[in-house]
């Protein structure tokens, strides 16, 4: 086969190569145009149309984006509840992974057991632990309300109640990404190399001062890494743990961009709007993590 | 941490009667198989199947694409690799919900909707982390080991299965660890593509669970959820030492 290959195009190593470099990277290129490219690109071009399936897409410009800024009420809720969920879920879930990852290194027994528990969310869906969130959240069986019995007047149902809906949504993702923060914060922590500890050592510096000035720069790019990881997955797993529990509500409190977005295109078949707000969100992201890479390229 | 966990064990043992008690009560008096049985009642074989077919297909597709990809971007020639490699890269910082809609409309145009190729074949596309991570670990491979196959007369992809592949075997791991990971636990988009309950997979089913919020039993739910997570903890706890050392790998190269 080789050889019979070799002939036919006369080929030398370096083309060889060539041939075989296309050979294979090439299923997979093609799968990656078709399902991941074309789609994203398909995404943008939709978002100029009106679209709901049964009636046939029509051209409607910049409609659609006008219509996010000035034309939904619901959009100014959208917005204030994803800036929120934002807010809640991103310091916790990295500031809390961070110290927790610290606080491993330093217990030595029994290492690879707390490991594994802090584990276990990861492994587990966000469907299934909505479900069992839901039953700690419950007005009047929940966990959550006989823990909190002494300071209670009365049941709170925490997730139809507006004002702290969200907040037990957010709850439940930073839960879940503590586990897989935690991962790579140890990874990180672990690979400091030691030197940079004992030259510290010699110079006097004592424990805090040794994680303030050494672990946390040395770490930096993990920092970065995670965060803009969590920021991708909160997104993409709010969405599992809105739809089972809140569908959005009450008053579209819990409404964030990603639910939003769903409800709008596939409950409510307004693709065309969908795919504006999807667009919309892109930008704010990619804003977002150009920010993120420049701080991490200025060490 | 694992409160949530060890709760949902015990509670899947009691009757419901136990389980609503306020304040609560810790250990099951009885202690009941009853909520399991209905459970699996409940979600079915095909569920568990499906599910099972789909992991298993999108990881093993997902790892032959990237290994492929990854040894190709490492070590061979490919036209613009360059240019290549960085929209790959960029492609992840886009959320993915652009993308949805108009994936569904590319299944829904091929006749895919509602069948396994229509949930599987998606995923082949996911292959930039794969790819990332292989394309790395292959370039540690020093050029010298290559160089002296080829000279013993091995072709490109003889080199390839004879060499690159069993050294891989830690990085296949990790990555099939995270894919199959990502596809057991897949909510949305096999939320859009299916829509019979023969063809459903245990995410769906599990959502299903909380549509009357109070007609199906908390025992029967915690048990269901159980369940599902079963298979994963089985494979997690066997490859766990890969599976950190693959995920906490992934950040390290910095």
């Amino acid at each position: 086969m080789r050889r019979f290959i070799k002939k036919r195009f006369n080929l030398s190593q370096k083309n060889e190569e060539l041939f075989w470099g296309i050979a294979f990277s090439a299923p997979g290129l093609i799968f990656f145009t078709i399902f991941m490219l074309v789609p994203i690109i398909m995404g943008f071009v939709l978002s100029f149309y009106r679209w709901d399936v049964i009636r046939p897409m029509r051209f409607i410009g910049f409609d659609n984006f006008v219509k996010i800024f000035t034309g939904d009420p619901k959009m100014g809720q959208v917005a204030i509840s994803t800036v929120l969920y934002t807010l809640e879920v991103i310091p916790a879930s990295v500031i809390i992974s961070l110290i927790f990852a610290i606080l491993l290194t330093k217990i030595v027994r029994f290492r690879s057991f707390f490991q594994s528990i802090y584990f276990l969310p990861l492994v587990a869906s966000t469907v299934a632990i909505s479900l069992v969130w839901r039953y700690v959240y419950s007005a009047n069986f929940g966990l959550l309300n006989s823990m909190l019995r002494f300071f209670l007047d009365e049941n709170i149902d925490w997730l139809q109640n507006p004002r702290f809906a969200l907040l037990a949504v957010s709850v439940i993702m930073i839960w879940k990404n503590i586990a897989f923060n935690i991962i790579l914060f140890l990874a990180a922590v672990r690979n400091v190399p030691d030197h940079l500890y004992e030259a510290a050592r010699i110079d006097g510096c004592r424990e805090l001062g040794l994680f303030k000035y050494i672990t946390i720069p040395a770490i930096k790019p993990t920092i970065v890494l995670v965060t803009i990881l969590t920021v991708v997955t909160s997104f993409y797993n709010g969405f599992d743990v809105v739809r089972v529990l809140t569908q959005g509500g009450p008053l579209y409190k819990t409404s964030i961009y990603v639910y939003y977005m769903f409800e709008q295109g596939f409950d409510k078949l307004k693709i065309g709007y969908s795919s504006a707000i999807s667009f919309i969100f892109f930008i704010v992201i990619a804003i977002f993590t150009v920010i993120q890479l420049q701080f991490q390229r200025e060490d | 941490m694992g409160f949530p966990f060890v709760w949902m064990i015990i509670g899947s043992l009691m009757k419901d009667s136990q389980i609503y008690q306020f304040p609560p009560d810790f250990i099951p008096r009885p202690l009941i198989l009853s909520n399991y049985i209905e459970a699996l009642h409940y979600l079915g074989w095909r569920t568990f199947a499906n599910s099972i077919f789909f992991t298993f297909s999108v990881t093993f597709g997902v790892i032959v694409l990237s290994l492929a990809a990854g040894f190709a971007f490492a070590r061979l020639r490919i036209p613009g690799k360059k240019i290549i490699f960085f929209i790959f890269i960029v492609s992840i910082l886009v959320p993915w919900q652009i993308g949805l809609i108009p994936r569904f409309v590319i299944v829904a145009k091929l006749g895919w909707i509602n069948t396994y190729q229509g949930i599987i074949v998606p995923f082949f596309g996911n292959t930039v982390l794969g790819t990332y991570f292989f394309r790395n670990y292959f370039s540690t491979i020093p050029d010298d080991i290559y160089n002296a196959a080829t000279i013993d007369g091995s072709s490109v992809p003889g080199t390839f299965f004879r060499i690159y592949l069993p050294l891989a075997k830690p990085a296949i791991s990790a990555i099939a660890a995270i894919t199959a990971l990502n596809a057991w636990n897949n909510y949305i988009w096999v939320l859009t593509v299916l829509n019979t309950k023969d063809m459903r997979v245990l995410t769906l089913a599990l959502s299903l669970l909380t549509a009357p919020i109070n007609s199906v039993s908390m025992g029967i739910i915690l048990a269901s959820t159980f369940l599902s997570m079963i298979p994963l903890l089985l494979v997690y706890i066997f490859a766990q030492k890969w599976f950190v050392e693959g995920i906490g790998s992934t950040g390290l190269k910095y």
